[in-house]
């Protein structure tokens, strides 16, 4: 009778810690973003490259992209946001159809800002390579993506201690509009996820989703 | 011939230099050293408030005592002479990215006009995890500059991982936060070397 209900007491508390450790949210959507606005109906959204950077945590040191599923996240990161953005019915702008003569430098030089510009932030230096691409169309607005990847340890459990650690490893994708012409933060977003994941993976297209959520739906003029 | 007594001596000598040598902790390398600093030319280090640069913020951290006023008892605690500078100086609000690549203009505006060894620490993250047990992530870096030059001297990070399974780790979950920081503050001050 007495080991019957120290089993179920086990368990219990063995179902409570599942149900606990199914509850924890390993994704996060930051708090400080800028609120959604209204983005013009003539908007044209031109898709940066996204910048990618693998790093181990302690040391900061950089890893190599090629090693780490880089072109996968990039491919996966380009498609997800023409699909949003075409979901909200803006005209995403195809580098063809423009003067690639000025468009690829300016995009080739803009492209190291991408971890600022995708947080919001457009330095003195971007400015001009952003009114570069204004002198294509005034209305164009580029898309900048930035994934920071943290590679630090791992899960852990000493069966003899009790002692358990769980990952340190981060993915945190910043994602900003901001408008040619005036350099104008149009929209941003921030979301982290605290796991290392693939790029399928279902909870990185969650982030993915989450990093989206708040881009406005094209206004019908 | 060798006493019984003058044996057990050499032997307990022995023991003890072993377990010293092996106890000893190694000082880390930081990420970053300026080449030619040498810690001995400071004087003082103003220690400036602490920033906070975590995206997820649910976690209510004492950033005064838990960061800030961890630093300066750690520093202090390595032989130099500390301050608690109250203000970030002229420089506004900081983003992690003016801490990197700071300029020397604007590394000449931060903290107190009369501190010359200024050290900013951030929490740049912190979580906790409720498992069977519970689990505790802190994530900070340090940046040291010289307001004189205006260059960066040191730059170092800290991460700390603390947990517990079991029930008694559950209901320790509150805890966690705390000892995770103070696990990643020793971390990341450990490449500071003690002065002598």
């Amino acid at each position: 009778m007495f080991i019957t209900k120290r089993y179920w007491l086990i368990l219990a508390l063995a179902v409570i810690g599942f149900f606990c450790a199914c509850t924890t949210a390993p994704i996060t959507t930051a708090p400080s973003v800028r609120p959604a606005t209204e983005i013009h109906p003539d908007t044209r959204i031109l898709i940066l490259q996204p910048l990618l950077r693998f790093e181990e945590i302690r040391t900061e040191a950089v890893l190599p992209e090629s090693e780490n599923q880089g072109p996968a996240f990039k491919d996966r990161l380009l498609s997800w946001a023409k699909k949003e953005v075409e979901t909200r019915a803006y005209k995403v702008a195809e580098p063809e159809s423009l003067d690639t003569a000025i468009l690829d430098p300016a995009c080739d030089q803009l492209n190291p800002f991408s971890n600022k510009l995708a947080r919001g932030i457009v330095p003195e230096e971007a400015k001009s390579f952003l009114n570069s691409i204004a002198s294509l169309d005034e209305n164009l607005a580029i898309l900048a993506q930035y994934l920071r990847v943290k590679v630090g340890p791992g899960g852990f459990w000493n069966q003899y201690t009790g002692e358990i650690h769980s990952t340190m490893s981060t993915m945190l994708l910043d994602v900003a509009l901001i408008s040619c012409r005036d350099g104008r933060v149009l929209w941003t977003n921030e979301v982290l996820l605290r796991n290392l994941v693939y790029p399928d993976n279902k909870e990185f297209l969650e982030s993915l989703r989450l990093a989206y959520k708040t881009l406005l739906r094209k206004k019908e003029g | 011939m060798e006493s019984r007594t003058g044996r057990l001596f050499k032997w307990a000598f022995l023991a003890t230099l072993f377990f010293s040598v092996s106890c000893a902790v190694p000082l880390k390398p930081p990420i970053f050293l300026s080449p030619g600093f040498e810690f001995t030319s400071i004087d003082r280090i103003v220690v400036l408030p602490a920033v906070d640069l975590r995206v997820e913020k649910k976690i209510n951290v004492n950033l005064d005592k838990q960061i800030t006023g961890a630093t300066e008892k750690i520093i202090r605690n390595k032989g130099y002479r500390t301050s608690l500078g109250n203000t970030m100086g002229e420089v506004g609000a900081v983003i992690e990215e003016d801490l990197k690549d700071a300029k020397p203009e604007w590394i000449k505006r931060l903290g107190p006009p009369d501190a010359r060894w200024v050290m900013v620490v951030c929490l740049i993250d912190v979580a906790t995890t409720l498992t069977f047990g519970s689990t505790g992530n802190a994530e900070v870096s340090g940046y040291m500059y010289d307001k004189e030059t205006g260059v960066m001297v040191w730059k170092d990070k800290g991460i700390g991982q603390a947990g517990q399974g079991g029930l008694a780790g559950m209901l320790m979950k509150g805890l966690m936060d705390e000892e995770a920081i103070g696990s990643a503050m020793g971390n990341l001050l450990a490449s500071v070397p003690k002065r002598k």
